[in-house]
């Protein structure tokens, strides 16, 4: 019971950091796709400004919390981990600091002179990278089993430096462009501005639906790719069939411009992407050569530390939500609105 | 250079860097407080100014922290996953309370940096102490991490496969209660030297009245802060002494164990001929200060095998130069009990030696650390597991070492070049 009280929090705590700090990541990466007119591309970086600049550093918390959790609670699993995936999470690090000093420098900097082209190219760029990393990282678990045999290659490299990973790792950038763009919408009182965020919203989700079929079916080539039995899953399919239905009143409420209710569905989507890809593989971590497993419940701390750290979560959950949920509300009214 | 001194380098290099701006941010937001509470209630425009020159530096500082922060907690797995698989479930209660203090302070600094137009005064203005306190919260949390490091507790070992683990014991561990004085107080002294020192060269080159009431504004801090240390870092060396005696005895160059054990100032260990040359020996006064006996027995380094021995000559050095500065530091605290009697701020005396006093307390930080962290090894975990056996198998660690001393060397040059354009903004500096 606690076990799983425990596994709940991380797994919110892991959906939380994917949509707060996915949007948060995708405006940066759609920066990247601004259009040539500088004096728009400037208002773009001052809406995106506006936007994130009080909520970043809470949106990215959810991810140390995940870590934590991660290593509190699932120590078996966790020591692994850092060791397989130690490259590609160096590369995550790195983005995420180049990414956040970039944006806190670009805004608080006292001149907004011609160092504003670095910190906004520094920002972008590592937007996109460090994007492209966690989607790796998440194919990578997804898909072949680990090595337990082999040289530096077999076990530093190859798990992840692969066709199947790599193209999960594009396709979360896609994700992650589609939420910001529909969160952003609402961050403008431009009328022209919000247009352009809401085609943006478009053509990301377009963008997204065309880049995770071909995951798809590069996954399913991939024999032990947990995706390779996607299709054999009724849950996956169900959530598959969901999500592809919901596609309609995402449609009505594009064309009548009702940015709540687009928001909602917008998120829904992701969860449900991202579900579909869980689904089968909970509660599984990491899948060996060997056939070995390590899962939720192998790798969980025993009991007395499951107990403590459920306390902590709990008492965390009970002041975070009210302080997070005032934060959103001081700063983000605008978006409850219709 | 081995993988095993890479990794330690990369996370020395990582915490000394990071400590830096996580003082900064568990210190700053209560001078911001006091200095905007001055505003609401004297309704002096310069009072507010000070608060949002400090705030653009603070929220870059702040910024820099948790990126740092978010290092550290990755390097924790990423360079020693054996210590992870160990300890994980042993101490990573104070990491997730930590995480839970963290987490408030971004949303309340994110209020405060932000709201000012957004909520009522006094509403807007309380956030400030909560982001200081829950600042200062999440360093005792850390400290508690760190202080079980070297006081290992709640759990038994039994060979490397801890059973009986239990997380309340473990975070309250005999350590935790003087390391997080200590550090608390530590915190508190460097940065209030350090941002004095600076208004200190702002007022000795501007004569601005705002630098004047910036100092007003830090004044109690530094001094309450810098008196207290002798005496908190007394205490701390006094629970090191019966906790860790292998690193009071590196610390103090302390060889052979010996009843009436002299003071050791100064000097250079040499390790060979287990002597300390060029050093100013003071008798009796080492029993004293580690066991408040003349007569006390003090345990040398001979006590303990070769091959666990902290490194003598990094250790005992860090020890004197951290001492020496909070030395120092105290000695300009009561002098600053006396501005206003004798108007220092108009000696140019007085307003040299601060600025020269401007990184005092860092660097004693930065040695303090040095003292406590060298001061451990060969153990990760005191007494249990040895540092080279919580490496990760990954090899060429040296490769990430260069990558991260240059990331922050990039960011340390960044950081100084932005604070110098926002002094020169204020026309602080020209």
């Amino acid at each position: 019971m606690i076990l799983g009280f425990v596994i709940f929090v991380l797994i919110v705590s892991l959906v939380f950091y994917t949509i707060f700090a996915g949007a948060d990541f995708g405006a940066g990466i759609l920066e990247f796709f601004n259009p040539k007119d500088e004096k728009r591309a400037h208002e773009i970086s001052h809406v995106v400004d506006k936007a994130i600049g009080p909520v970043w550093e809470a949106n990215h918390i959810w991810l140390i919390l995940a870590v934590v959790i991660f290593f509190m609670g699932f120590p078996h699993a966790f020591s692994p981990f850092s060791i397989y995936y130690h490259v590609p999470l160096t590369f995550v690090l790195l983005g995420i600091i180049g990414r956040g000093t970039a944006f806190t420098f670009r805004h608080y900097d006292a001149f907004k002179d011609e160092s504003q082209k670095l910190y906004s190219f520094i920002f972008r760029t590592s937007s996109v990278w460090t994007s492209f990393w966690l989607g790796t990282i998440f194919g990578s678990l997804l898909s072949g089993p680990l090595p337990e045999r082999g040289d530096f290659l077999a076990y530093y490299v190859l798990p992840w430096a692969n066709l199947a990973s790599m193209s999960m790792g594009v396709f979360v950038i896609f994700l992650f462009c589609f939420l910001a763009s529909l969160f952003l919408i609402s961050e403008t009182s431009d009328n022209e501005l919000a247009r352009y965020f809401r085609r943006r919203s478009l053509v990301m989700f377009a963008i997204s639906v065309v880049v995770g079929f071909i995951v798809l079916v590069i996954h399913s080539r991939v024999p032990g790719s947990v995706i390779f039995e996607f299709f054999k899953d009724p849950r996956s399919i169900a959530l598959f069939l969901i999500s592809t239905l919901l596609m309609l009143p995402m449609t009505y409420f594009y064309r009548r411009r009702r940015y709540m209710e687009l928001k909602a569905i917008g998120v829904t989507q992701v969860l449900l992407v991202t579900a579909g890809g869980l689904v089968h593989q909970f509660p599984i971590i990491m899948r060996f050569e060997s056939g070995r497993q390590l899962d939720l419940f192998n790798a969980a701390a025993p009991e007395a530390t499951l107990i403590q750290l459920a306390i902590a979560l709990l008492v965390g959950v009970i002041c975070i939500f009210p302080a997070l949920i005032f934060l959103f509300k001081v700063f983000k009214s605008e978006h409850f609105k219709t | 250079m081995t993988d095993l001194l890479a990794a330690r380098s990369q996370m020395a290099l990582s915490l000394a860097f990071h400590i830096i701006f996580a003082i900064i941010g568990m210190v700053m937001p209560f001078f911001m407080a006091r200095a905007h509470w001055l505003y609401l209630k004297t309704k002096d425009e310069d009072y507010l100014k000070l608060t949002k020159f400090w705030m653009r530096g603070v929220a870059i500082f702040f910024a820099t922290g948790a990126v740092s922060g978010t290092a550290l907690a990755f390097e924790l797995g990423l360079l020693w996953p054996e210590f992870m698989k160990h300890a994980g479930p042993i101490i990573g209660m104070p990491f997730s309370w930590e995480g839970t203090a963290f987490f408030l302070e971004a949303i309340f600094l994110g209020l405060y940096l932000y709201g000012f137009n957004r909520l009522s005064p006094y509403v807007h203005w309380s956030f400030s102490i909560a982001v200081g306190v829950c600042g200062m919260a999440s360093g005792i949390f850390v400290m508690a991490a760190n202080s079980w490091m070297n006081s290992p507790a709640g759990f038994d070992w039994n060979g490397g496969n801890p059973i009986n683990i239990d997380p309340v014991r473990a975070m309250f561990n005999d350590a935790w209660f003087s390391q997080g004085q200590h550090m608390i107080l530590a915190s508190i002294a460097a940065v209030s030297f350090l941002i004095s020192g600076l208004h200190f060269l702002f007022y000795h080159r501007n004569k601005r009245e705002i630098n004047l009431k910036a100092l007003k504004v830090i004044r109690p801090f530094l001094i309450v802060s810098a008196l207290m240390m002798p005496l908190s870092g007394d205490y701390s060396a006094k629970d090191v002494a019966v906790r860790q005696p292998a690193k009071l005895a590196a610390m103090e160059a302390h060889f052979k164990t010996e009843k009436n054990a002299a003071l050791i100032i100064g000097g250079i260990p040499n390790v060979e001929t287990q002597t300390v040359d060029y050093a100013i020996k003071i008798p009796y006064l080492l029993s004293f200060l580690a066991h408040g006996d003349f007569h006390q027995e003090v345990i040398g380094l001979e006590e303990f095998p070769r091959d666990e021995w902290p490194p003598v000559l990094i250790t005992h050095i860090a020890f004197q130069i951290m001492v020496a500065l909070g030395s120092l530091m105290a000695l300009i605290a009561i002098l600053h009990l006396f501005t206003k009697r004798f108007n220092l701020m108009e000696r140019r005396w007085f307003r040299l030696i601060n600025i020269a006093a401007l990184p005092a307390g860092l660097i004693a930080l930065e040695a303090g650390w040095v003292v406590t962290e060298v001061g451990r090894q060969p153990w990760i975990i005191y007494g249990l597991l040895k540092t080279k056996d919580a490496l990760t198998p990954m090899p060429g660690i040296q490769y990430s070492f260069a990558l991260f001393t240059l990331v922050y060397l990039s960011l340390t040059v960044t950081v100084i070049w932005l604070m110098k354009r926002q002094f020169k903004s204020e026309g602080m500096i020209s």
